[in-house]
């Protein structure tokens, strides 16, 4: 089996240095890497309380990235993930859906009145849906969350990424998920 | 959200943030905000102090989905009745099948979710073919497999109500002898896997189940292989990063190491197991299993004779007095039993040097055999290396010759080309040189094909793998020389087309398509020759329309660029007639095929091989056709210059001859097809290593002619061979499988067994609607034989359905002789008649007199008339 690692830093460089098809050549690597990190991580032992997504992309980076990347590129990789991640969950939550067709009803955000019970992944898929909403009217908060949350990123690199003051960060983070939070509380009730 | 609400939502947000939770609000009440600013705030910070449990929660939630699957209710035709078990890759369920004929339990393997990679899944489909081919009293058979909704496949396979093979021996307390007859049974299965070309390297007492009545059982027979690539080239240092190591205990010194694994790694898990089921132990006690460990007593110290690591327990074995009781011996009668022959036998199968192994499974089963029969074995202590070499030697001589001559030619091109094009202007020697080296390949796999698939057939993986690796390096060396990669690409799909290797043969293509692309630009002829190549692969895997536009896209891109009248144009369109056989479009494929002959015999001449392929083809169109005295003398015309030009042992020669033999039969001289045909079925044997169309078709017309002299029970032999083998090219083909499953029908019909013959056609034309739609050659002939079918059974309003849609269909379908339809019109009147129902029937009658008027001279069809006539006057 091909060694996926030099792969990903070559594509890694190359999107930086502004190669648009990179990105796209990068994505599945990455995608079916955190995939399989996301199964196998949780057939384990989990220790700490780090956030899970934050281990699986970490695990991920060592696993693919076989140079140790300048701080730029690892930034950057860490970003990809984070999107990344954010679709993995959200195609597992799907896919459990699919496979309970018929099954529970799964309640979407900000509509009221509808009343079922919550099978494993709505939250996710709430949550999903409540950051492409904020994201409608506030980008750089809903990027910021997924960086963070999905990603792993520190407040550090999510400013670096975003080029914005830590201070910055710290203060989006902190509106948009409870923002986020009180979407999917009204999704829940 | 409007923006300036939102704006003024954050800053009071965030001021309230800095006070204490009690003040806040008070704080926003006050600040003077519109209704819905504050009333906003105020959820916000309402959400604040759960918010990161939320979100993780959620995140948590999603992320237990990753592996907790749920049980589904259905696999395919499948009911699921239970989970039993799970591996890093795959779930094992238990599940039946209810028919109206048969209910049966099988174990379904289902790759997991997100263990989805294209990888896993080419080797899966391809594997699955060769594991379809697999027959084998102690194997656990693939019955079927297919892909769920969402993409992944899963196998089928018998399932087996048996315990692991150390625990069956150990509980029963069977003594050596009765141990050894089991593992023998082991080591031929082994080896007729071997023989299939699948290496199982997963080897291990819960992969070998016994059943009560004591036969013991492979399960997952190179599953585990292509389910776990990791396994393929395994190093120690991925192990230690963290992937999962499997049972070391089992692996050989090569496998430890990552090395390619050929056959031998088998027999040195046998040696293993043969070792633990001798003296109750593994020759190595790990005391780490950390790799570092494993590679040292693995890799490079010998294990001890089981006689003496009997005596020899580590912590946590059971002790030696337990050992013998198992055996039904004592300790010291035990250990006497193993010294000498045994040890002899062990240290042989598990020797360091895969070389100096077993040269097979069944070499090992045979030594044992002797060692029963007190016969001297082959293998002794003091001249052990001598004989294992001897073996080697004698049973690999024929394939290395083979394999390794197209394994260092393959690796050779790259070399000698790599070299040659150092200079830019000895481009276009070294692209001669290729062309030259090509061909030998060519040549030389060839000679791998008609190889003697005896002995030594075990070893032609080699070949394949050899084949594979060879088409990975090919992009890597050649990377910055397109053009040559793309020829040796294209010779790599070849090679693989020729070996009835469709999936990676087309893939190859594809590759090479891309790269003829780059280097030589979009309007080149390269690139018309990689279309035409693709086009044929897309025809072997039945993707008919991808390869019929193709084709017509290659004969376009020739005719501008070569001539229309080139003969590499002709080519083109010849293959588009190819399609529209597959298609049974018959009228357009004899259009298409005479202008490609008429192209080829301006171009090239009447004596020429290309020339001959066409009129091979043309002749099978009017065979089609049934205009057989047509047909007849183009194939003997076609014959001749391929015999020429080829010699007797081509497979192309082999192709005419069987069209001949076919046309005998259809000229009502079955004894004349019958020699003819079994004439071509030894051809054929020797040409093809393993499963292969053309055999299908060979058995299959056998079969035919046998039973066209009323020779039926033997022809059912016949077409049981041919279905399986149709199955193990490609489970779900409707031409081939719907062929062997109608055929077998309609044996077992005459044989008298129509109710068995009723779920096959069924099976058939389940399969062949799926894919061909109702207006199809074959899906007309299989309504036909299941109205025969339930005529017989006296279902004869189920009849009357199959046969209305039958003769819709028909009517539709171009290019058949309209008196075909008094078949299923006369069927229909009987149908009619037999219940009572006289004008339909007499109405069905006068439509099959009114498509053919003589159908009184039929003997088949005069019968008919009169029961119809008799019953409805």
């Amino acid at each position: 089996m091909p060694e996926p690692g030099s792969d990903v830093t070559r594509l890694l460089h190359a999107w930086r240095e502004g190669d648009p098809d990179a990105l796209e050549r990068l994505t599945p690597l990455v995608y079916q890497e955190l995939r399989r990190l996301a199964h196998n991580y949780m057939r384990g032992e989990r220790e700490g309380h780090m956030l899970q997504t934050t281990a699986l992309v970490h695990e991920a980076y060592l696993r693919l990235v076989d140079l140790e990347l300048g701080f730029q590129d690892r930034v950057h990789f860490f970003a990809v993930s984070a999107r990344l991640m954010r679709r993995v969950l959200v195609d597992l939550a799907r896919e459990r859906k699919a496979a309970k067709r018929g099954g529970e009803a799964v309640v979407l955000p900000l509509e009221e009145g509808l009343v079922a019970t919550k099978m494993p992944g709505s939250d996710v898929l709430a949550l999903d849906l409540a950051l492409e909403q904020l994201a409608s009217f506030d980008a750089r908060k809903a990027r910021v969350v997924e960086l963070r949350v999905f990603g792993g990123l520190t407040i550090d690199e999510t400013a670096e990424v975003l080029e914005v003051s830590h201070a910055t960060v710290e203060r989006d983070l902190k509106l948009a998920k409870a923002w986020l939070a009180r979407s999917l509380s009204e999704a829940a009730d | 959200m409007d923006a300036d609400n939102w704006r003024r939502i954050e800053e009071l947000f965030h001021q309230a943030l800095e006070l204490p939770p009690a003040e806040r609000a008070a704080f926003v009440e006050a600040s003077g905000e519109n209704d819905e600013v504050r009333g906003e705030v105020a959820a916000l910070l309402a959400a604040e102090t759960r918010a990161d449990e939320k979100i993780d929660g959620a995140i948590a939630d999603a992320l237990t989905l990753a592996v907790d699957e749920p049980v589904p209710e259905h696999i395919g035709p499948y009911r699921v009745l239970e989970k039993l078990g799970e591996g890093g890759l795959a779930t094992v369920y238990l599940a039946e099948r209810s028919d109206r004929e048969y209910r049966m339990r099988v174990a379904i393997k289902v790759v997991k979710r997100g263990m989805d990679t294209a990888e896993i899944l080419r080797r899966l489909r391809l594997e699955r073919q060769i594991l379809a081919g697999l027959e084998h009293p102690n194997v656990a058979r693939l019955l079927d497999g297919g892909s769920l909704e969402d993409g992944r496949p899963y196998v089928v396979m018998e399932a087996i109500d048996g315990e692991p093979i150390d625990r069956h021996c150990d509980r029963r307390r069977l003594g050596l002898p009765q141990r050894l007859a089991i593992f023998r049974k082991v080591c031929s299965a082994v080896h007729a896997a071997h023989r299939s070309l699948v290496i199982h390297r997963d080897l291990k007492p819960s992969n070998i189940l016994v059943t009560e009545d004591g036969e013991p059982k492979l399960l997952d027979f190179g599953i585990a292989k292509l389910l776990d690539p990791t396994r393929v080239d395994q190093t120690v240092a991925r192990t230690v990063t963290g992937m999962h190591w499997l049972t070391p205990e089992y692996a050989s010194p090569e496998q430890v190491r990552g090395e390619p694994l050929t056959t031998a790694a088998d027999v040195y898990a046998l040696g293993v197991l043969l070792y633990e089921l001798l003296c109750g132990r593994r020759p190595f006690h790990f005391e780490t299993g950390k790799p570092q460990e494993v590679l040292r007593l693995v890799c490079e110290s010998d294990p001890p004779r089981p006689s003496t690591r009997l005596g020899a327990a580590a912590g946590g074995e059971k002790s030696t007095e337990e050992v013998a009781v198992a055996r039904d011996e004592t300790p010291e009668r035990l250990r006497k039993r193993l010294e000498g022959d045994l040890d002899t036998i062990v240290g042989v199968a598990m020797h360091r040097e895969p070389g100096r192994r077993y040269p097979s499974a069944q070499a090992l089963e045979d030594d044992l055999r002797r060692y029963l029969e007190s016969q001297p074995l082959t293998a002794r202590p003091d001249t052990a290396f001598y004989l294992a070499g001897k073996f080697i030697h004698r049973n690999r001589a024929a394939v290395f010759a083979a394999g390794l001559v197209v394994a260092s030619l393959v690796v050779g091109i790259i070399g000698t080309t790599r070299a040659l094009l150092i200079a830019e202007k000895e481009r276009l020697r070294a692209e001669q040189h290729l062309q030259e080296l090509e061909e030998v390949v060519s040549f030389n796999v060839g000679m791998f094909e008609i190889a003697d698939p005896g002995e030594a057939r075990g070893n032609t993986v080699t070949v394949r793998e050899v084949l594979d690796r060879a088409a990975e390096r090919v992009p890597a060396e050649l990377g910055d020389r397109p053009a040559v990669a793309a020829r040796l690409l294209s010779t790599l799909g070849q090679v693989h087309r020729a070996l009835g290797l469709y999936e990676p043969a087309a893939g190859l293509l594809e590759r090479a398509l891309d790269l003829r692309r780059a280097a030589f630009g979009e309007d080149s002829i390269e690139v018309a020759r990689g279309i035409h190549e693709l086009a044929g692969a897309r025809h072997d895997q039945r993707r008919l329309d991808e390869s019929a536009e193709l084709y017509l896209d290659a004969a376009d891109r020739r005719g501008r660029l070569l001539g229309e009248d080139h003969a590499e144009t002709a080519a083109s369109l010849h293959g588009l007639g190819t399609v529209h056989l597959a298609r049974s479009e018959w009228e357009m494929a004899e259009e298409v095929y005479r202008r490609a002959l008429d192209l080829r015999r301006a171009a090239l001449g009447e004596d020429h091989v290309d020339t001959a392929e066409s009129l091979n083809d043309l002749a099978e169109v009017l065979f089609y056709r049934e205009r057989y005295a047509d047909a007849e003398p183009i194939f003997e015309q076609a014959l001749a210059i391929r015999r020429e030009h080829l010699g007797e042992d081509h497979p192309a020669v082999a192709e005419t001859l069987h069209n001949l033999a076919a046309t005998a039969a259809q000229l009502s001289r079955p004894g004349d097809a019958e020699e003819r045909y079994l004439e071509v079925l030894a051809l054929r044997r020797k040409l093809f290593a393993g499963p292969h169309r053309d055999l299908v078709k060979t058995l299959h017309n056998v079969a035919v002619a046998i039973g066209d002299q009323q020779r039926i029970e033997e022809a059912e032999v016949y077409l049981r061979e041919a279905l399986a083998m149709a199955e193990a090219i490609q489970p779900d083909d409707p031409l081939h499988v719907g062929r062997g499953l109608r055929a077998l029908a309609r044996n077992l019909e005459g044989q008298g067994r129509a109710a068995e013959g009723e779920a096959l056609i069924r099976r058939a034309l389940d399969l062949e609607l799926a894919t061909l739609g109702e207006v199809h050659q074959s899906v007309v002939m299989t309504r036909y034989g299941l109205a025969r079918l339930l005529d017989d059974l006296g279902e004869h309003g189920e009849a009357i359905v199959e046969l209305e849609a039958q003769i819709r269909a028909q009517r539709q379908l171009t290019g058949l002789p309209p008196e075909r339809l008094a078949y299923p019109l006369t069927l229909l009147a009987v149908q009619h008649a037999r219940l009572g129902n006289c004008d339909p029937a007499r109405g069905a009658l006068d439509e099959a007199l009114e498509a053919h008027p003589s159908l009184g001279e039929s003997p088949s069809l005069s019968p008919r008339r009169d029961e119809v006539r008799a019953t409805c006057p």
